[in-house]
């Protein structure tokens, strides 16, 4: 098969030995690449038992048939492994430049498995592999490990990092590239802090031969046109490289999608005013940042000139915005950013820092946490500033709440109790991402059933059907009518479909926010095929997303997922809020939906594969 | 006369303008509460419509015939998330 190398690295970090294994074709037509690939390593090598912190676990950095092609939102690579925040397998995607030198070091993943005996970073450099010595980088954050190892190692390398969160093993520690692009859920930088590892460099110079140049080239100038095109026709309160995706607070706000003050209210007016693309780009100075090959331009540098929060770098994206501000009733702009850019360099996720942080104030504001357990900090609702000692808190993993903090909010409200499980608002052990289950209720649907990495928004993105108006066409879902959002009647087949167009998006690997500027099944098929010449159709497309979604429930039952898991959901969702469009709208009858969707799968009633299903996917038995 | 609309194949009448085919999209998103909320502050629903491959101007909306083939889309403004 064209399009990739057929080639992984294995590094193992116990016995400081790096090699190279052969990956036949059939893997790549039944997984793809990307999270696919990072999938099919786990079932052939991390036996039942594996922990996410054991030396077995195997963490893998992906590239697909997409890197190295000069099309927009082609930057994009995965890392999977098990999570130590679900304790199953997961993936997350990442960005910038790092997929595309790995890609071109002729490899299609990096696994590393093993422990080093002290602190290691691994170069690879074309065929040649280094395990090097970093013990003058542990204890730096991200950024200032990541320089240290660009300014070592010399030009032309990307380089990924941890801070001292990933090393301090905080459950939801990420991976960050560039100082802008993080493999933010699931905490695999906690994954590298286990096996010691800080840091890989990687350069290449070598180009993977695809399918049909030609048609490829053609295909790439196309649709980067259409999409520059797209993206400069939104008037200027819309364009993503203006206003970064920020401006989504403004247009999830009429619909109820935010999380306000930990999922109990409705709205924050004065957040709606402060935490939105027009003053993300007057206060905080927002300039377009790209990825490589990248027309959309959604990330952005920022810099705030004075003040306790003055800082220079990475600005908060929407995520950030709704999960660390509207989330803990902050409204202050620069603290948001700040706190944010804080999180990055100690390599914490701000999906779940933000969900962790709301737990802590709901506690302190209901007395199961007080000053005595805060450091006298005082945790009230809207706090910027003890918002952002926190933040330091848990990522120096201070003694006391800020070390619980960083287990994540499931554990820390089972050691302290008093009823306090009843507002950690997670599943499975990971915070929820900032979107509303009252807004849509498939969103509840999708948590509850995703397996790629728990309950994600970008492994099962079907809240885009109606927050963005996001659709289908090509496996049909053309049309939805907006009554529909609180309607169970078709969300099995709908939260079936995204999650296996998220699985081969994320395989592939490509930049779901193209979608946003008219990138759609269409384009992706007509890529994946002229990189591969698998020829596919779209029938066979969605296929093979099914078939990653069933390995990857597959690997869930080997890590210890029960149907008890998809059921138990937060409560709070169930409680109405008294404001907006979903106003009294809770996801009743969830429960059999759940069950519905289960059937839809061709699962069992408990959510199992059965064999039936197993076989018409092939997986009876996963080749290599 | 056979064209594809968001990736659906549709039967339209010779000499159908795309201001027609715009119209019923609008009309299909206009109770959406993020549609009502742009129109409401901007007077528009900013939605973009993008014919075989290219954004077409709203004001050349009434003066294009669609053409037996053509692959009509619409995009949102909404970005990100």
């Amino acid at each position: 098969m064209k399009g990739v190398w057929n080639k992984i690295l294995k590094v193992d970090l116990t016995a400081k030995k790096a090699a190279t294994e052969h990956v036949p074709d059939e893997v790549y037509a039944y997984f793809l690449g990307g999270e696919g690939l990072a999938a099919w390593v786990l079932n052939k090598e991390c036996p039942r038992g594996t922990s996410a912190f054991d030396p077995a676990n195997r963490l893998t950095l992906a590239v697909g048939p997409m890197q190295g092609i000069k099309q927009s939102g082609a930057a994009k690579w995965a890392v999977g492994g098990i999570s130590p925040s679900i304790n199953m397998n997961a993936g997350s995607a990442i960005t910038h430049a790092f997929g595309i030198e790995m890609k071109q070091a002729g490899y299609d993943a990096v696994v590393v498995h093993g422990r080093a005996e002290k602190p290691v970073y691994i170069v690879i450099d074309d065929d040649k592999v280094r395990v090097k010595d970093a013990a003058r980088l542990w204890g730096k954050d991200s950024y200032d490990a990541h320089d240290l190892i660009q300014e070592k190692e010399g030009d032309g390398f990307e380089v990924v990092t941890t801070g001292q969160a990933g090393e301090r093993l905080v459950r939801y520690a990420n991976i960050q590239t560039a100082h802008k692009s993080f493999a933010g859920r699931c905490g695999f930088g906690a994954v590298m802090g286990s096996k010691l590892l800080k840091g890989i460099a990687v350069r290449g110079s070598q180009t993977c031969p695809i399918a049909d140049p030609m048609a490829n080239d053609a295909l790439n100038k196309a649709i980067n046109k259409r999409l520059a095109e797209v993206n400069a026709s939104k008037p200027e309160l819309f364009r993503i490289s203006h206003l970064g995706t920020a401006m989504a607070t403004a247009l999830f706000a009429p619909q109820g999608n935010l999380p306000v003050k930990n999922y109990q209210l409705a709205s924050h007016p004065e957040g709606e005013t402060n935490l939105g693309g027009q003053s993300y780009v007057e206060k905080l100075n927002a300039k377009p940042w790209a990825c490589r090959y990248c027309v959309i331009k959604c990330h952005n540098k920022c810099e705030v000139k004075n003040g306790p929060y003055a800082y220079k770098g990475k600005g908060p994206e929407y995520e950030s915005f709704a999960m660390m501000g509207f989330n803990l009733l902050i409204a202050d702009q620069e603290a948001v950013a700040y706190a944010g850019e804080l999180a990055n360099r100690y390599s914490m996720d701000t999906i779940s820092l933000g969900g962790v942080l709301a737990w802590a104030m709901e506690s302190y504001e209901k007395g199961v946490l007080t000053q005595e357990d805060t450091y006298g900090i005082d945790l009230a609702w809207g706090n910027a500033a003890a918002m952002v000692e926190m933040v330091r808190k848990i990522g120096e993993r201070a003694p006391g709440l800020g070390y619980l903090l960083g287990e994540g909010c499931k554990i820390a409200s089972e050691r302290i109790g008093q009823g306090s499980e009843q507002w950690a608002i997670q599943m499975k052990g990971q915070e929820i991402a900032a979107h509303n289950w009252r807004a849509q209720y498939i969103s509840a649907l999708n948590y509850c059933t995703g397996v790629a990495s728990g309950p994600n928004h970008e492994r099962g993105n079907s809240q885009h059907i109606w927050v963005g108006h996001i659709l289908l066409p090509e496996w049909g879902i053309d049309h939805v009518e907006n009554a529909e959002r609180w309607s169970w009647e078709k969300a099995a087949e709908r939260n079936a479909k995204f999650h296996d167009y998220c699985n081969v998006i994320n395989s592939a690997v490509h930049c779901k926010f193209q979608e946003f500027a008219s990138y759609n099944l269409t384009d992706l098929l007509a890529t994946i095929n002229t990189c591969t010449g698998l020829n596919w159709s779209q029938e066979e497309l969605r296929r093979c997303g099914e078939r990653i979604t069933n390995l990857q429930k597959l690997l869930n039952i080997r890590y210890g997922w029960k149907t008890a898991d998809d059921f138990n959901y937060p409560k709070r969702f169930m409680e109405p809020v008294s404001e907006g469009v979903a106003a009294g709208k809770i996801p009743a009858g969830l429960d059999e939906a759940i069950v519905d969707y289960y059937r839809h799968r061709g699962w069992d009633d408990k959510g199992y594969p059965t064999a039936a299903k197993l076989r018409e996917l092939g997986l009876e038995s996963v080749p290599g | 006369m056979k064209i594809t609309v968001s990736g659906k194949p549709q039967e339209i009448a010779p000499g159908t303008r795309l201001i027609a085919l715009v119209n019923q999209l609008e009309a299909r998103v206009k109770n959406d509460p993020m549609i009502v909320s742009l129109i409401q502050k901007t007077g528009r629903s900013h939605l973009l419509y993008i014919l075989n491959g290219t954004v077409v101007k709203a004001e050349d909306h009434p003066t294009i015939e669609m053409q037996e083939g053509d692959d009509l889309r619409y995009v949102h403004p909404f970005f990100g998330g």
